[in-house]
C-alpha cells in the first residue's frame, strides 16, 4: 500500500464506505491493532472481516458485565512494548474462558471488557447487528419507507382482530424478504437471511 | 442388480464414503458393479481405497475430483448445514466444487465467490495467495475464515459472508 501506487485507504474512507461497508471505528481500530505498532500493517478487508467477528463474539460476553481490571497476562503483554497482538490473544483467550463458564458474570468476562477498554474498545457501546443492518439497508435501499407502512397497517388491522389481513400483510412483507419481530413494546424488522 | 458390498466393514464407514459409491453402483448397470467388485477384492486399505478409485467409464471425468468430497471437516460440515438447499438468504452453494485444479471448500456461482475454510496451516501459505489470484483472475472472489472462527462464532462468520455476497450486487 503506498499512495504513489493509490492504493491507500484513508481512515475517512475506512469509516465512510471502503469495499462497500462503513467500517466501524472500533472494527478499525481493532484491526489496526492486531499488528504491533513496529510492525508494517498489512491492511486487508480479511483484517477488518476478522475484527468484526472478534468483537460480536466479545460483545456477548463483556456487555453484561462491568470492566474489572486487565488480566496479568493482558498487563504483561502491553508492558511488552505494547505488544497489542499478544494482548489480542489473550483477549480471545479470555472469551474462551469466560464462554466456558456457567454464569455469564464471570471474572475473565470483566477481564476481557477491561482489556478492550485499554485498547480503546468500549464494547458496551458496539452494536453486534451493525454489519446486518448495513447489509438490509444495501437490499431493500429506499424501501424501509414501504415497510413502515406496512408494518403499521399490519398492526391497526391487529388491533382490530382483523387477521387474515395481518396474515397477509405479514406474507407479503416475507417475499420482501423481510422478518417481522413482535415483542410487547411493538413490531421491529430485520432482514431475512 | 444387488448392490456391492465389502465383507469387512468400510474403513471409511460413517464418512459417507460407502452411499456414494452405491448411488454410483446403481447408476451404471452391471458395468460399474465389476469394477466395484475389483475394488471390494484389494481389500481395506485405507489409504489405497482413498486415492485410486476405479477409472471412470466415460472418459475425461476428473479423475481426483470426486473422491475427497466425502471428507468435510467439523468447520465444514458446520458451514454447510448453514448454507446448503439454499437455506442461506436464498443463495445457492456448492461444496467442495472442483475448478480448474482447484477444489473450492464451497462456491456460490451466481455471486461468484469462493468460501474456503481454513485451519492454522493455510496462514501466510504462498500456495493459498497463488490459488486466490487464480480465482481473482477468473472473475472469483475468494473468503477465507478460520476453523475456530466457524466453530465458535458462526454468526458471526454468517454475517461476514452475507455481507460480501451482496457487495456483488
Amino acid at each position: 500500500m503506498s499512495k504513489s501506487l493509490g492504493n491507500f485507504v484513508t481512515i475517512h474512507q475506512a469509516l465512510q464506505d471502503w469495499r462497500g461497508i462503513a467500517w466501524p471505528g472500533m472494527v478499525v481500530r481493532f484491526a489496526l491493532l492486531q499488528t504491533q505498532y513496529r510492525q508494517p500493517i498489512d491492511f486487508t478487508e480479511r483484517a477488518l472481516d476478522e475484527a468484526a467477528m472478534a468483537l460480536r463474539a466479545f460483545h456477548f460476553f463483556a456487555s453484561a458485565v462491568p470492566a474489572t481490571s486487565p488480566s496479568d497476562e493482558f498487563l504483561e503483554a502491553m508492558a511488552d512494548d505494547l505488544n497489542t497482538p499478544r494482548a489480542i490473544a489473550e483477549l480471545h483467550r479470555l472469551q474462551k474462558v469466560a464462554k466456558s463458564q456457567s454464569s455469564i458474570h464471570s471474572e475473565a468476562a470483566g477481564q476481557l471488557t477491561s482489556g478492550l477498554a485499554q485498547l480503546g474498545v468500549n464494547i458496551q457501546d458496539y452494536d453486534p447487528e451493525w454489519l446486518q443492518k448495513q447489509v438490509a439497508v444495501k437490499r431493500v435501499g429506499d424501501r424501509t419507507a414501504e415497510i413502515e407502512t406496512l408494518i403499521a397497517a399490519r398492526a391497526k388491522a391487529r388491533t382490530q382482530k382483523d387477521w387474515k389481513e395481518s396474515d397477509r400483510i405479514r406474507d407479503e412483507l416475507a417475499r420482501m424478504g423481510v422478518v417481522l419481530k413482535d415483542s410487547k413494546d411493538g413490531t421491529t424488522w430485520e432482514i431475512a437471511r | 442388480m444387488t448392490p456391492t458390498r465389502t465383507p469387512n466393514p468400510s474403513p471409511l464407514a460413517g464418512e459417507g464414503y460407502a452411499r456414494t459409491r452405491s448411488v454410483r453402483a446403481s447408476g451404471e448397470g452391471s458395468g460399474g458393479a465389476v469394477v466395484l467388485d475389483a475394488v471390494a477384492s484389494r481389500g481395506p486399505s485405507p489409504g489405497r481405497s482413498l486415492r485410486s478409485r476405479p477409472s471412470s467409464p466415460v472418459k475425461g471425468e476428473g479423475k481426483g475430483s470426486a473422491v475427497p468430497r466425502t471428507r468435510m471437516t467439523d468447520a465444514e460440515r458446520k458451514l454447510w448445514f448453514a448454507l446448503r438447499d439454499r437455506r442461506f438468504s436464498g443463495f445457492k452453494f456448492r461444496r467442495q466444487v472442483p475448478i480448474d485444479r482447484f477444489i473450492a471448500d464451497f462456491i456460490c456461482f451466481e455471486a461468484r465467490l469462493v468460501v474456503e475454510v481454513d485451519g492454522g496451516q493455510h496462514a501466510d501459505s504462498v500456495r493459498d495467495q497463488q490459488r486466490d489470484r487464480w480465482f481473482a483472475a477468473n472473475g472469483f472472489r475468494v473468503v477465507r475464515f478460520w476453523n475456530n472462527e466457524v466453530l465458535s462464532n458462526l454468526e458471526g462468520v454468517l454475517t461476514v459472508l452475507l455481507a460480501k455476497l451482496e457487495q456483488r450486487q
